[in-house]
């Protein structure tokens, strides 16, 4: 991490561009007795860290497209009999006024975020990673929603996919109507 | 995070830069929803504390919404008076998490204050397993919970015994695992005081509600790039269970990583 990205994360995310998101956004489960738990309050980080948020905060991660969703189930249980098996893909429809988008470059370079950051393995780190304390910074103020940042899973198997880190400061209860499931 | 009664523009130079804090005004604090897992409060001494009431009160409102393990650092001056007991309870008074507040005097000492707050909260026993038992996403799903009955014993604990031939684990292996030894889990395979320890385990293996026992027992053993090429039973060897608990749950609930 360098020093411009640790010293003000709250500070600099006020002077980041930020752009608006209305999709669809897309995530793959096993197909366990899920679709039975309304609303699917297991979709949350739930305190465990990932590579967007620190332990302890609580996040909520979808793909953009469900190749992307796809790539990333499939990464999960690579080299089991799970990655062929059937599994349940979840729709969100979001609309989100302002989010920070790690494509554009201007803002990476403002966060003090390079590329390999993406990639890096969280899992062991001794602290926070830039992005973790990035989705921490976002998840402490009210005014910037999400993080859009490149799927590792699909960089991996060279194709271009986006993910979305939701903070859960912002209303992001998952109405029934917003929320389908399809097997 | 790094905060104050007077503005502080940049982390000055007795913050270690490892630390590299987010600077946050004290009018911010009211706008967090909560505190960094360390928050450093440079202050000149106890007096301009607590003639602060909103300030303090504010800021013990967030740690009481920050989830354990955290710590406030107060960094007092070192011209401050030493600080009498009294003065300290009244500030402590504040926040009904007394034991997470710490105050050093002087600058000098911040570097070894801060080291110490970083290690204890790393040696929290209970940083990985309270976020979990509170918000145990998976806890209420039948099959989850059918694919892990096994591994209790009849008084309805997790047993030791039962782990270690679901994991194909050797009690010394296990023991070592969970920083016991062979002969306290042979002699009591259920004990209570093992229980947190052993729970990481128990996240693993309601992977088994998706994967057979021996599909199960090869993905342990299985390299894992998400575990930097380490198969999960490595991991698991070296004390690290909890990491491989967060990766199974992140498969089991599809979060992209």
């Amino acid at each position: 991490m360098t020093r411009t990205a640790g010293a003000n994360l709250g500070r600099l995310l006020e002077r980041c561009p930020t752009r608006s998101m209305q999709r669809r956004l897309v995530r793959c489960v096993p197909q366990l007795d899920f679709n039975k738990n309304d609303p699917p309050t297991f979709l949350y980080t739930a305190g465990r860290p990932n590579r967007c948020n620190p332990r302890g905060v609580s996040c909520l991660y979808f793909s953009e497209t469900e190749a992307t969703a796809d790539l990333e189930y499939r990464q999960h249980w690579r080299g089991t009999l799970a990655e062929h098996q059937p599994k349940l893909t979840f729709f969100a429809r979001v609309k989100l006024s302002r989010i920070i988008d790690l494509k554009d470059r201007e803002v990476m370079r403002l966060l003090g975020i390079s590329q390999d950051d993406f990639e890096a393995n969280w899992r062991f780190a001794l602290g926070p990673t830039i992005l973790q304390r990035v989705g921490e910074a976002i998840d402490s103020q009210q005014e910037i929603s999400a993080l859009r940042f490149p799927s590792a899973a699909a960089r991996q198997q060279h194709k271009a996919g986006w993910n979305v880190a939701r903070g859960t400061t912002a209303a992001i209860v998952l109405p029934r109507r917003v929320l389908r499931t399809r097997n | 995070m790094l905060t104050g009664l007077q503005e502080i523009k940049e982390p000055p130079s007795w913050i270690p830069e490892d630390f590299s804090p987010e600077v946050v005004p004290a009018k911010r604090i009211r706008r967090l929803s909560k505190l960094s897992p360390i928050t450093v409060v440079r202050v000149h001494g106890l007096r301009s504390v607590l003639d602060n009431e909103a300030f303090l009160t504010q800021l013990a409102m967030r740690l009481r919404a920050t989830p354990r393990p955290a710590k406030v650092v107060f960094v007092l001056g070192a011209r401050s008076s030493a600080g009498d007991p009294q003065s300290l309870k009244r500030v402590l008074a504040f926040f009904d998490r007394a034991s997470d507040v710490e105050f050093v005097r002087g600058v000098n000492e911040v570097e070894f204050a801060l080291s110490e707050a970083l290690a204890k909260i790393w040696a929290d026993p209970t940083a990985d397993q309270e976020e979990i038992i509170g918000s145990d996403p998976l806890g209420g799903l039948k099959s989850v919970i059918g694919a892990t009955k096994d591994l209790r014993s009849s008084s309805g604990r997790l047993s030791a015994e039962r782990i270690a031939d679901a994991f194909g684990l050797t009690s010394s292996a296990l023991a070592v695992a969970i920083g016991s030894t062979r002969q306290a889990l042979h002699k009591t395979p259920d004990s209570e005081t093992i229980q947190r320890k052993l729970f990481p385990f128990e996240r693993i293996a309601r992977l088994r509600a998706v994967l057979p026992p021996e599909d199960f027992r090869a993905w342990l053993n299985m390299s894992n790039g998400l575990l930097d090429g380490h198969s999960p039973i490595q991991i698991i060897k070296r004390g690290e269970a909890a990491v491989v608990a967060n990766l199974a749950e992140d498969m089991l609930t599809g979060s992209p990583t």
